[in-house]
This record gives structure tokens, C-alpha cells and sequence, in this order.
């Protein structure tokens, strides 16, 4: 059995099957082992050998977690048998910079196999390009390493156990299993979301029986993240393909460009949150609440709500272990001070969140890959949020004194329809095939921008005809029905569930056969390869 | 009390900190105020807010500002 | 829970199941294609033949992917001046190559019809009969995309405008590189190819006579997908069916460096090595079935206007 993807016959139609099959038939104590041999099976289908990286991974968390956990407790034990204050802030303070010693270890360890299979290919090619550039003969031998599936996704989670066990957040885990079923559960392994152990290892141990709510649920958002993927995003991906490859060699004007920038946008949000509603749906399945992934991103009014509302788990965890960090360090916290007295109240915090934002947009950029596209693709966004953290105060003096009201259904649009823009330019970056090819892209969306290739009917030879098109806007307002359901609250399964079933039934029929019919997959398409698992 | 909530207009002057309990939820005090406003009360309080506490929870109300910042106190 | 509700619950599933089940039967039976009509539109770039004009191009290649990375139509008419066109798609079953044959000599009349030997080999699932049965019964999954031709509404007939200006080709520009080893080893022994493959091959063949059109039998240089134990097989079956063959692996002048002319290794040419094969073999087939020199003809010039494309495609950058 060779997986390439979630939504493919192997997984959907005889892997999850089969787990749910086991799941149900073998008693209660079995089953958390039922979904760890699964887990380590499917690991084992993708990567193989390099199943080792992530046992390594965890064996390394389970043992930093206990040993944090022993020096908690040495450490409350001796604050008790302590006499004065004085005394106890030593014992505190002597802990505390040996737990943080133990908790860089374990860091080090987790990210130095993600920095060095990842990383260190680009590393030593850069240094080579900076040998030539001083003409040096010299150069290194540039390593390559194959990845495990999933590494930049569990590597997250494993920082993320560990600092919170130092942190006293959650209990060091005194059972494996648990830990390895957390960092390896199966739907998660290879596109996240990034989960946290307070919120999935519990639950994911219980062994708890399936439901048939949760089955027929799950099901169902299974369905729709299918009927996403590959009725809309394997649909633009041929177009999408042409503009991103051909642009140079066709000279495509500004306007095709544009075109392209938003349709690889909504295959990248329709390939990935559609991915993410299967992995999602799998887990609900079991029980499991796997952290949401999306808020309907293109419903954002800025780039900073914007990165709240797409891939959330990593935002947050660049918020929890980055974010705060930096900014709550006791440096940044005595600048923010001086700053709040020096620059007042709307622009004294800012010193230290740009530096903050920095940091977080530079390990974005890299962490979704190994090159300078990424790298300014994560300065774009740095640059456009600290601007936007910049601008707000004057922007606000500004709508008052024009009579703006921010909460206005106009202004709300236009502040929408500007972050999605700004969005779309970002992940043309993102998918451009280097520094060069991207700038080359922005000159050319600047310089020669014409609407002449969309209107003269020439867009209709990057290889999606009027059919396809006509699919493509039906489909799109379903998600996007779906989408303003959800934005209001409600959820439009609850609003099925709840109707006769000659209505209930039809609906769900109608979603398979959708999918069926104007799925664009089979001979003469080539389905996208999940684009998150790369990275 | 009353420091806090003085505090809290001056981060951020458009609010009733009296009766809102969903300051973090509904995006009243974003992630710079939040900076400003951990820098303030340990600057007031003579406390140190670690990065665990830093969580909706303890965020979303005046009263939970409150009840965070005197239990910290207490452990010190 | 109680017995009473799970069985309900499970029923319930059940005839939920075999309801949809019962659509999509009926579905398949209103998308399964009518006899005339042609079956095979959802690969677009095979399909960019019917773009063409009828009876203009004189060289057809069926075949795989190893077919679409070494075939190259636009370089093989600068070079000599023959219009052709690659009719390839990715792991393209024999079957699936009968009907495209089927389709291109609807409209064509092409002197020569090349077949890629690589297909050959690959094994179709109808061994199974029972998955062939399911396969049948639920054709919706093969035709669905029929929908666009027998869409009640009848926005259009299924046009085919758009014209691929690679002619099938497709351009691989990456490198990763194999070894330079001897893969062909000359040996008595054979790897026979599928019964029912061959049976295809035959088939087509014979179409192709009925029509006059002459058949070559190609295999392309590939480390990875071919061994002397195939080369004579190919051998065998043409000459059953009365067929040239010319198997590029063994022609020693093409040169192919399997360090940079492979674009993964040994499995398929990239397009320094394709550069390589339609040198060659654009003059073997000019010469070999006298092909005429198309170059200043004026109905070709469209042709003509393709070869700057192509070059700047296939340059070193």
C-alpha cells in the first residue's frame, strides 16, 4: 500500500476502514494500542526507516518531561524544609536555571533533527555561494538527507510537551505510549494541525467507543474536504501550473499574473483546509476533537487577523513558544516600559513586538521551507504587519476625522477585500520557483499590468475551458455558503442533521455524486500532491 | 482594582472593564496591548507574570486580571 | 446503548449505503459512452491532437510518460521538417492507447504510427475479473467527466480548441542524476509481455493496416524501464505482427549521459537527453519512411512560430 496523500482510495477507502474495524471489535484496554500500531504503520508506509527520527523524538521528550518532573519535585521538597524567604527564592532560582537547562536539551535535540535534515542543505549551499562570491576556491560538500513524513509538524509538537511541562502547564506523561500516540497519531502525522498534548493525548488514550454521531459527523466532513480538494483545487491546479511555470517564457502580462496569484491562493486554501477537514473528520471518528486548522481566513480584515484565522496551530504556536517569549523577556519587558513613557501609549509596545514579529515571520518563512522565497515570504508578511501596527493609530485619526465608521458594512468590505489582495500577492511569492522568479513576478504585476488577456478570451488556453469554469464558481460559492454559515455560528451540519430525512438524505447523496461527477481527477488530470506534507 | 481598571483605559481606551468578560475573545485588547498591559502591572504590583499565565482565561476580564495578579502576589 | 436503537442506527447506515450505491449504478449507465462516441476526452494533453487540423500531421506516438519526455515533435519539425505529435499520458494502460489510436485516425491520416514499447508491459487490473466487474458497473468513476459532453443543457458540444504547442511534449527541465552502467546486456532470455497487452498490441496493429497506416515499434532510452530481456520480447511480437522496431537503447551514436540527460535518475530522459533522441531520430524516421519536408509550406507556418517557444523552453539557463 503506497500513501501519498489523505484523500487518496488507500487511506479513505481500506486504511481508516480497517482501524475503525479493529477500533470496534477489540475491547476498550486494547484500543489506544489499536491507533498507536496504526499510527506507527502508517508511518512506517511513507517513511520507513526514518521511522527512527521520530521515535527518537519521542523517547527524547518522555525522558526530559520525567527528569523536569524530578527536579519539581526536589525542588518542592527542599522549598518546604526551607526556614525564610530568602532562602527559598535561592532554592527556586537554582532550579530554575537547571530545569531550563534541561528543557534546552530537549529543544536542542528536537529541533537540531529538524535544523540539520531540513536546514543544512541550504545552509551549506548558501555558504558556498558566499565562497564564490569572495573567490575563494574552496567549497563544502552540500549534505542531503531524506525527511521523515510529518517532521516539521511533530518536531512543533514535541517543543511544545516539553516547554510545557517546564512551564507546569500540564504533568510529565509517566505512560510512553500516550506521548508516542500524541506525536504520531495517524491523521495528523503529515499535514497537522499542530496539536498540543492538553488538548488530544487524554482523549486519544481513552480507548473510548465510536459514536455513531461522531462517525456519520466525521464522515461528512470527510466528504466536503474531498469534494474541496479535488473538485476546486485540482481543477485550478493545471492553470495555476501553466501561469507559475510559463509566465517567463510567455511573457504573461500583469493582469494573467494576478489571476494566478488568487487562483493558487484558493488552491492552496482549498488543497489544505480540505486535507484538514479529512484529517479532522478522521479524528472526530474516534472521539478525538483535533483543534481547528481554519476560521474562514478570507473573511479577515487584516493580515494579523488573517494569520488567526489560517493555519491557526501554527500561529499560535509561533505565538506561545516565540511571541511571548521574546516579548515577555525581562530585557523586552524593562523596553516596553521606557518605550510606554518615551512614545506613549500607542507606540510604546511596538519596539519590542517588531522584534518579536521578527523572529516569528523569519521562522515562518523558514519553517515552510529551506530557501530565500520563503525567507521573503516571511519578510513580506513581517513588513506588512508591522506596518499595519505601525499605521493603525494614524489610520484611526484618519476614519474619525473623515467620518468613517470602521464597523460599516463598506469599510468592512473594502478592509476584506485589501487583506486578500495583500494575501494573494504573499502566496505567489510562496509559490514562485525562487527569489528571482518572485520579484520578477511583482515587477511584472506592477509594471505591465493589463486585464487584456483575461478579456480577449486567451486565459481560456492555460487549459480550463467554460465547463470547468462554470464548476469552479458553483463550487466555490458552496464553500463559500458553508463558510458564512460557520462565520455566523452555525454549524451547517447541525442545519442538515436537523431536517426530514427525505430532505437530510438527498443532500448527503448529492455531495458523493458531486463529487464523482466533477471531481477533476482521473486520467488526464494530475492530482496535486499535498503541499503542506513537503514542508 | 481601581489601578488595574486605570490601567486597562490607558492601554486601551475604548472599553467597560467593569462588565466585559471577553476582553481576548472578541479582540478587544490584541497581542500589543497585551505586552503594554503585562509591563504595567508588574511595574504597579511588583509582581512577574510568566508566560504561562499569559492565557484567555486570565485575560478576558477585569476580575480575572484581577484574581491572577493577587494570587500571584500571594506566591511570592 | 440499547440493542433496539444500534441495529436501527446500522440499518439505517446500510440502506443509506446501497441507496447511493443505486444512484451512482443509474448514473454510470446515463455516462457510459455510446458506441460511436468518442470515450477517451479527459487527458488534455493527448487531446490537443484533435486541435489540430484534420489531416495534417504525419506522424502519430502513442505511449507513457518515457513516450511524452523523449518525443518532441517541435524540435523533430525544425530539424526536418515532418509535422508529428505525441498522443502520451502518464502510465497510459494499453487499452486506453487502442482508443486514442481509435481517435487519432479518425481525424489523421499519418503516414507512420509509433508505439512506445514501455506500455506494453504494463499490467492492466482487468486480471481480476470481480474488481473489473465493480469497475464496469460503477463506470461513473472512468467517464464522469463525460459530463461535460451529455450535460442536459447542451451548453456545447465538447470542443477541442485548445492546441498544445509542445504537440504532446512535455518539457522536463529537472536533472538527478544515474549512473552510466551498461543496462543493456545482451541475452537469449525474454520477459514476455502480458497475454492480454499483446493481444491489444495486435489489435492495433491490425488497425492501423486496415487503415495503411505504417507501424514502428520504439523503445526509448531508460535505464530504469528497460533490459535486453524486454528488448526481445518486442522483437518477437514484431515480428509476429509484421512491424519494424527501433529500440534507442542500443543506438550507440545517440550518446545519452545518464549523469545530466536524466531527469530522475535513469526513469525518464530529461530535456537534454530528449535534445539527444529527436536529433536522432528525427532523421532516422525523415529518412527511413521518406517523409516530406513541410517547412516552407505555407499551411505549416503556424508550426514555424512554435520553434523560438520551444527553444527558449529547452535552453540552457
Amino acid at each position: 500500500m503506497k500513501f501519498t496523500s489523505y484523500i487518496s482510495i488507500a487511506y479513505l477507502a481500506i486504511f481508516l476502514p480497517a482501524v475503525i474495524l479493529l477500533y470496534t471489535i477489540l475491547p476498550k484496554k486494547v484500543r489506544p494500542f489499536v491507533l498507536l500500531a496504526a499510527s506507527f504503520t502508517f508511518f512506517w508506509f511513507i517513511s520507513e526507516w526514518l521511522i527512527c527520527y521520530i521515535l527518537i523524538s519521542i523517547v527524547s521528550i518522555y525522558l526530559i518531561a520525567l527528569w523536569l518532573n524530578k527536579l519539581k519535585d526536589k525542588r518542592n521538597a527542599l522549598v518546604k524544609e526551607a526556614e525564610n524567604k530568602e532562602q527559598k527564592k535561592a532554592i527556586k532560582k537554582k532550579s530554575g536555571r537547571n530545569q531550563l537547562l534541561v528543557l534546552l536539551l530537549g529543544v536542542l535535540i528536537n529541533i537540531g533533527i529538524l535544523a540539520v535534515i531540513k536546514y543544512s542543505p541550504f545552509f551549506f549551499v548558501n555558504v558556498n555561494l558566499f565562497l564564490k562570491l569572495i573567490h575563494s576556491s574552496a567549497r563544502v560538500s552540500v549534505p542531503a538527507f531524506a525527511a521523515p513524513i510529518g517532521l516539521s509538524f511533530y518536531s512543533l509538537q514535541a517543543v511544545s510537551y516539553i516547554h510545557d511541562v517546564y512551564k507546569e502547564k500540564i504533568k510529565a506523561d509517566k505512560n510512553i505510549g500516550r506521548v508516542a500516540l500524541f506525536m504520531s497519531f495517524f491523521p495528523v502525522i503529515m499535514e497537522g494541525p499542530i496539536c498540543r498534548y492538553a488538548d488530544t493525548a487524554e482523549k486519544l488514550w481513552s480507548g473510548e467507543r465510536l459514536h455513531y454521531r461522531n462517525v456519520t459527523f466525521g464522515a461528512q466532513r470527510i466528504a466536503f474536504g474531498i469534494l474541496k480538494k479535488i473538485v476546486i483545487a485540482d481543477r485550478l491546479n493545471i492553470i495555476v501550473t501553466t501561469i507559475f511555470k510559463d509566465h517567463e517564457a510567455f511573457n504573461y502580462d500583469g493582469g494573467l499574473i494576478l489571476l494566478g496569484a488568487i487562483l493558487y491562493t484558493i488552491e492552496l486554501y482549498t488543497e489544505f483546509s480540505g486535507t484538514i477537514d479529512v484529517v479532522i473528520g478522521s479524528g472526530e471518528m474516534f472521539g478525538v476533537t483535533i483543534p481547528e486548522n481554519f476560521r474562514q481566513p478570507f473573511f479577515a480584515k487584516s493580515i494579523s487577523e488573517f494569520w488567526q484565522r489560517w493555519h491557526i496551530t501554527l500561529g499560535t504556536w509561533f505565538r506561545d513558544y516565540i511571541f511571548y517569549p521574546v516579548t515577555m523577556s525581562k530585557p523586552m519587558k524593562k523596553m516596553t516600559k521606557n518605550c510606554r513613557k518615551k512614545l506613549g501609549r500607542d507606540y510604546g509596545p511596538l519596539p519590542a513586538s517588531i522584534i518579536a514579529f521578527f523572529c516569528v515571520w523569519l521562522c515562518n518563512g523558514l519553517w515552510h521551507g529551506a530557501g530565500w522565497e520563503y525567507i521573503f515570504f516571511g519578510m513580506y508578511h513581517f513588513a506588512l504587519i508591522s506596518l499595519g501596527s505601525l499605521i493603525l493609530p494614524l489610520s484611526n485619526k484618519l476614519l474619525a476625522k473623515l467620518h468613517i465608521d470602521r464597523h460599516k458594512l463598506p469599510y468592512k468590505i473594502f478592509t476584506i477585500l485589501r487583506t486578500a489582495l495583500l494575501v494573494c500577492i504573499g502566496e505567489m511569492i510562496f509559490n514562485s520557483r525562487g527569489l528571482h522568479d518572485a520579484l520578477g513576478m511583482l515587477k511584472t504585476l506592477f509594471t505591465r499590468f493589463t486585464f487584456k488577456s483575461i478579456f480577449d478570451g486567451s486565459v481560456l488556453s492555460l487549459g480550463l475551458d467554460g465547463h470547468d469554469i462554470i464548476i469552479l464558481c458553483v463550487t466555490l460559492a458552496i464553500v463559500l455558503t458553508v463558510g458564512i454559515l460557520k462565520e455566523r455560528g452555525k454549524d451547517p451540519r447541525e442545519l442538515i442533521a436537523s431536517t426530514p430525512i427525505f430532505v437530510r438524505w438527498p443532500i448527503y447523496m448529492l455531495l458523493v455524486v458531486y463529487t464523482v461527477v466533477f471531481g477533476a481527477y482521473g486520467a488526464g488530470y494530475i492530482p496535486i500532491d499535498p503541499i503542506y506534507a513537503n514542508f | 482594582m481601581e489601578t488595574l481598571i486605570e490601567i486597562l483605559e490607558d492601554i486601551q481606551p475604548d472599553a467597560d472593564y467593569e462588565t466585559c468578560t471577553t476582553l481576548i475573545d472578541d479582540h478587544i485588547l490584541g497581542s500589543l496591548q497585551i505586552i503594554s498591559l503585562v509591563a504595567e502591572i508588574e511595574d504597579e504590583f511588583d509582581i512577574s507574570i510568566p508566560t504561562v499565565e499569559i492565557k484567555p482565561e486570565n485575560f478576558n476580564s477585569a476580575a480575572a486580571l484581577w484574581a491572577m495578579i493577587q494570587r500571584l502576589q500571594d506566591e511570592d | 446503548m440499547d440493542k433496539k436503537v444500534v441495529f436501527r442506527k446500522l440499518a439505517g447506515a446500510a440502506i443509506f449505503i446501497l441507496l447511493l450505491a443505486l444512484v451512482l449504478l443509474l448514473l454510470s449507465y446515463w455516462f457510459y459512452p455510446q458506441q460511436s462516441e468518442d470515450i477517451t476526452m479527459q487527458d488534455v494533453k493527448p487531446n490537443g491532437l484533435l486541435a489540430e487540423e484534420d489531416n495534417t500531421i504525419d506522424v502519430i506516438l502513442f505511449g507513457d510518460s518515457e513516450a511524452y519526455t523523449a518525443f518532441s515533435p517541435v524540435q523533430m519539425w525544425r530539424d526536418e521538417g515532418f509535422p508529428s505529435f505525441v498522443c502520451a499520458s502518464s502510465s497510459q494502460y494499453i487499452s486506453l492507447t487502442e482508443s486514442f489510436v481509435h481517435q487519432a485516425l479518425e481525424h489523421q491520416k499519418p503516414k507512420l504510427v509509433v508505439l512506445e514499447t514501455y506500455a506494453f508491459y504494463r499490467k492492466m487490473r482487468s486480471d481480476n475479473a470481480f474488481i473489473t466487474r465493480i469497475e464496469n458497473m460503477f463506470s461513473i468513476i472512468q467517464y464522469h467527466n463525460r459530463w461535460k459532453i451529455i450535460s442536459p443543457i447542451k451548453m456545447k458540444s465538447a470542443d477541442y480548441t485548445w492546441k498544445d504547442d509542445m504537440k504532446g511534449y512535455k518539457y522536463a527541465k529537472m536533472t538527478t542524476k544515474g549512473q552510466n552502467k551498461q543496462h543493456m546486456i545482451p541475452t537469449d532470455k525474454i520477459k514476455p509481455i502480458p497475454e492480454t497487452n499483446a493481444k491489444y498490441v495486435e489489435r492495433i496493429v491490425e488497425y492501423c493496416k486496415q487503415k495503411g497506416v505504417q507501424v514502428l515499434f520504439i523503445s526509448t532510452p531508460s535505464t530504469k524501464n528497460w533490459t535486453y530481456e524486454k528488448h526481445n520480447a518486442v522483437v518477437q511480437l514484431a515480428e509476429k505482427t509484421g512491424v519494424d522496431y527501433l529500440d534507442l537503447n542500443l543506438q550507440k551514436e545517440i550518446k545519452i549521459d545518464w549523469h545530466t540527460d536524466t531527469a530522475d535518475a535513469g526513469d525518464h530522459l530529461n530535456f537534454r537527453g530528449a535534445k539527444k533522441v529527436n536529433a536522432f531520430l528525427g532523421k532516422y524516421l525523415a529518412e527511413t519512411y521518406h517523409l516530406k519536408d513541410k517547412r516552407n509550406d505555407p499551411a505549416y507556418a503556424e508550426w514555424n512560430a512554435l520553434i523560438p517557444k520551444f527553444e527558449f523552453l529547452t535552453s540552457e539557463k
